[in-house]
């Protein structure tokens, strides 16, 4: 399969969706990927089984605007990509943007962590019954203490 | 304008195989707006890339579902096969071609009797599923499992079938047709089916297309969508191949496509077998994946499903996405209940043939 990859400014993608989506092309997904820089977008569309994609990349702390003013039905992927990564989408259309409540997680923005990063050891939640007066978030175990001292030998 | 009135539908349903929840917004009995949300069998499969090796996660991939297991292992083999430039030999891709139509007549017989059950025919839904467990047994006989099949590797496949072996096989298929053609003729001429489906949570070409659908939700409406036309895996070229169409759009269009490609699915491991070329199923793999990213696409029983894999000269991939035809037809799905009748709901969610555990990977 033939890999073409665009690369673009953020400034120029609902430019490029319009154009794209003007020539007859299919949007096919919207991928995220956390890179050293912030947020590696890209944007795939299909014609005739050949696919474009579109390469974006957004800081750590910045926001792409939503192209679901071109492809109504990327709301899907911007959603998943809030929920999962924490970036922020702009202007999602107002009747699909679920806030970051389309995704049902334990943990917010699970993927936003770059791969393979040292994660900082996650407080465990314990559940208890009520009334045993103890702390129900207590921290992973910590390491076990040493064993206490043998009794000397040969005491009574 | 009636009362309003929101209600939870999902994600524990009796027709719903899967998790989905919709908060339904209603004007007494007609549909409003529906508010999707998933996330209940969010498993982070994309992520556990980064911990398994690129050849053992073949076996992940397969577990993103249990239904098209086949064909997610054969994708990510697929794309890391190109990622690597791996040329598999030809008698591997016909193996290939063989299975994924075997998982979906499974995919198809299965939704077909999960179909059945919500239109309240419950002999019905047991004749299709008494079908599917010929195909099972196929599957357990060529591969070693009834679900998850493991015979998908990078490079090849793992496991032979050996030629008078598959023509056994087409023998028992013949036969399947017709209790195909059995259960086919009441889906396709049933009153009460007609009653409950027709002009049901219609979609029509263009909005098919406006809404990015896949599979047989876009082929009901007439798209002729289907990656198997443009798949440069498989034997799909060489044997020719045309996707099924309806053009009605609605409920009874997605039944009856999906029931007709049933039959397509029987001629093509039909026309693999009668041109399966002699040779080895597996090239050997060396060395680690570049840093350089691949994107392919598979034809699942849903629909189109994109692979993505990223690379970096280590054992570990960087990145790898799936996305899956459920979460392609999750915007059609919002749009065709908008204004259904509450008693709709089941059967318009139901011939999409969602798969959650697919879309949330």
């Amino acid at each position: 399969m033939k890999q073409i990859f665009i690369q673009t400014a953020a400034a120029d993608l609902l430019g490029k969706a319009a154009q794209y989506k003007k020539d007859g092309y299919r949007m096919v997904q919207i991928l995220c990927t956390r890179v050293p820089e912030g947020y590696e977008l890209t944007y795939s569309f299909d014609k005739d089984y050949v696919m474009e994609n579109l390469r974006v990349v957004v800081p750590l702390e910045g926001s792409v605007m939503s192209v679901t003013s071109q492809y109504w039905y990327a709301f899907v992927w911007e959603n998943e990509i809030h929920d999962l990564f924490g970036l922020n989408v702009e202007f999602i259309a107002p009747e699909v943007d679920y806030g970051g409540k389309f995704f049902h997680l334990a943990k917010p923005m699970p993927w936003h962590e770059l791969a393979n990063a040292k994660q900082p050891a996650a407080a465990v939640k314990v559940n208890l019954r009520p009334g045993l007066g103890v702390d129900a978030a207590v921290k992973p175990a910590a390491k076990p203490a040493a064993p206490a001292a043998k009794p000397a030998e040969g005491g009574n | 304008m009636g009362k309003s009135t929101v209600v939870p539908f999902g994600p524990q349903h009796p027709v719903l195989p899967e998790p989905i929840h919709f908060d339904l917004e209603l004007e007494d009995e007609k549909v409003v707006k529906a508010i999707p949300s998933i996330g209940y069998v969010h498993r982070g499969l994309e992520k556990l890339v980064e911990k398994r090796g690129f050849q053992e996660y073949v076996y992940v991939a397969e577990r993103v579902c249990g239904i098209c297991s086949f064909g997610h292992g054969w994708g990510y083999s697929k794309a890391i096969e190109g990622l690597m430039e791996i040329e598999i030999p030809k008698r591997a891709e016909y193996l290939r071609t063989i299975w994924h139509e075997i998982s979906r007549l499974h995919s198809h017989l299965l939704w077909a009797g999960l179909g059945a059950d919500a239109l309240g025919f419950e002999s019905l839904f047991m004749q299709c599923w008494r079908i599917r467990e010929t195909i099972l047994d196929i599957i357990e006989q060529t591969t070693g499992g009834r679900v998850i099949f493991s015979v998908c590797k990078v490079g090849g496949v793992r496991r032979d079938i050996p030629d008078q072996e598959l023509k056994e096989i087409v023998k028992r298929l013949d036969a399947l047709k017709k209790e195909i053609d059995g259960v086919a003729d009441i889906f396709l001429n049933d009153e009460t089916i007609h009653a409950r489906l027709k002009g049901v949570g219609t979609v029509t070409y263009d909005e098919a297309v406006a809404l990015g659908c896949v599979g047989p939700t876009a082929r009901a409406s007439g798209v002729p969508q289907d990656y198997r036309i443009g798949d440069e895996g498989g034997a799909y070229k060489e044997l020719g191949f045309t996707p099924v169409l309806a053009t009605e759009g609605d409920c009874f269009a997605r039944v009856k496509v999906r029931l007709l490609e049933l039959y397509q699915s029987l001629d093509i491991i039909k026309g693999c077998v009668e041109n399966m070329p002699a040779g080895d199923i597996a090239v050997p793999v060396k060395g680690f994946p570049p840093a350089a990213e691949y994107f392919t696409r598979v034809e699942q029983p849903r629909g189109e499903a994109v692979y993505y894999v990223k690379g970096n000269k280590t054992k570990n991939l960087e990145r790898f996405r799936l996305r899956t035809p459920t979460n392609a037809n999750i915007p059609v799905l919002v749009k065709m209940l908008q204004g259904c009748d509450l008693a709709d709901v089941p059967n318009i969610i139901l011939t999409i043939d969602p798969c959650i555990s697919c879309c949330e990977r």
